[in-house]
Formats: structure tokens, C-alpha cells, sequence
């Protein structure tokens, strides 16, 4: 919406912008055309950037709110007697996925196997990766962190002698 | 002698009419609202101005 279609020499105008966001998610680049008569340029475009998070991720969490409701729901409950890949798929993915928050399986398996232990167990300060073993308040047993650590790096195989 | 003068102020007129050219200029033709919530109202104000010395006609604004 322009503020006015016609400016005379010098003078100033406002084309004002609104972007409908409901049901919109996720990065979001919107452009408008402006049409002019402007002879060297008749076209000129206006560009709008956003990242649009839904209701319940738009607010900053603590790190182990992941565990309480509403959260566990869809980030706990659903790798429920899961083990290993599906518990992966169950608890982690939606998080360690490209283009989301946080490092997918191809980064993860830059690192050592002990580290990615270490932050599954104890969590990684100031982000939104909390200890998943008991000690530190997580639902996860030995036997499942051991799991999810095999499948996201697999042990390098011995050699036989 | 009359006649002359109208003439000459006619071409004067069409010449100028025909170099008077108007320049759209927009100061940030970007903006990046950040991270922003579904239920957050998504609304800017461009800052248009017409540095040209013609009238600037804004023929249409097409959204993508």
C-alpha cells in the first residue's frame, strides 16, 4: 500500500508492507514488485526477510524444560521404548536436522565418539542440548546413550590379527 | 514577431517536459524483521522518495 501513488520532484512517500504469517513457518523471503515510471528503472524490488516460529517455539527455553510438559510430548515420549536409529528418529531429529537449530548426524560425526557421549550424557552449555542420562535429569539409561552413540558414529572396526 | 515567441516557448516547454524525468529512490529497499512469531503482526514501512525532477507515478506494487 503506497501512501500516495503520484510524488512530485522532491517529494516523499511510504509504501507500507504487511506479511500474513499464520501458517506460515520457518525462513521466509517475500518480495514486492514496485512498478514505476521511472525511465532507467521501472522496476525495483522491496525485500522482506523474516524467520517465523510457530506459538509454542517462539519463546526462549531452558535447556531441560525439553523434559517437562509441553515438550515431552514430542521430544521424550515419542522414543518411548525406541533404541538406537528409531530412538534417533523418535527424540533428535527434529532438533539435529539440516536447516534446523542444531548439528545433523554429518556434523555430529565430525567430532569423537567420546564427545558426542559426553554431550548426550551432560548436555552443552549455553545451548538447547540437554543431559539426556539420568545423572543430569534426562530419561534416557546407559544402554540407550550408548546406543544413540553407536548409531550416530560407529565404533572404527579392529583389524584382525 | 509574436509567433516566434510562442514558438520558441512551446519548444522550450516540450523540450523540458521531455527531459523531466522522475528517479525512484528508496534508502533501504531491504529489512530483516529477524525471528518473529506467527501471531507477531509482519509489517514494515518502506521510505520512498522521488529525486528525479518529473512526477513519479507508482504504476502498480505486485507482492510475490
Amino acid at each position: 500500500m503506497a501512501s500516495s501513488d503520484h510524488l512530485k520532484p522532491g517529494q516523499k512517500g511510504e509504501i507500507k508492507v504487511t506479511v500474513d504469517l499464520r501458517g506460515k513457518f520457518g525462513a521466509i523471503v517475500k518480495t514486492i514488485q514496485v512498478i514505476t515510471n521511472d525511465p532507467l528503472r521501472r522496476r525495483t524490488n522491496l525485500l522482506m526477510k523474516m524467520r517465523v516460529k510457530d506459538l509454542i517455539h517462539a519463546r526462549k527455553y531452558e535447556a531441560d524444560e525439553i523434559f517437562k510438559a509441553p515438550c515431552r510430548g514430542c521430544h521424550v515420549e515419542r522414543g518411548n521404548s525406541q533404541k538406537k536409529f528409531s530412538l534417533f528418529m523418535s527424540d533428535c531429529i527434529m532438533c539435529h536436522n539440516e536447516g534446523r537449530s542444531a548439528l545433523p548426524v554429518s556434523g555430529m560425526q565430525a567430532k569423537a565418539r567420546e564427545e558426542i557421549e559426553k554431550a548426550l550424557r551432560e548436555g552443552i552449555r549455553k545451548t538447547s542440548m540437554p543431559g539426556w542420562d539420568a545423572k543430569h535429569g534426562g530419561p534416557l539409561t546407559d544402554e540407550e546413550i550408548r546406543g544413540l552413540v553407536d548409531y550416530i558414529k560407529p565404533a572404527a572396526r579392529r583389524s584382525r590379527n | 514577431m509574436a509567433k516566434t515567441y510562442f514558438l520558441t516557448l512551446f519548444l522550450i516547454l516540450a523540450a523540458s517536459s521531455a527531459y523531466a524525468s522522475p528517479v525512484l529512490h528508496i534508502d533501504k529497499p531491504q529489512f530483516d524483521f529477524g525471528t518473529i512469531s506467527q501471531d507477531d503482526k509482519a509489517e514494515h514501512v518502506f521510505e520512498i522518495e522521488n529525486r528525479g525532477d518529473g512526477e513519479l507515478i507508482i504504476e502498480k506494487l505486485t507482492p510475490s
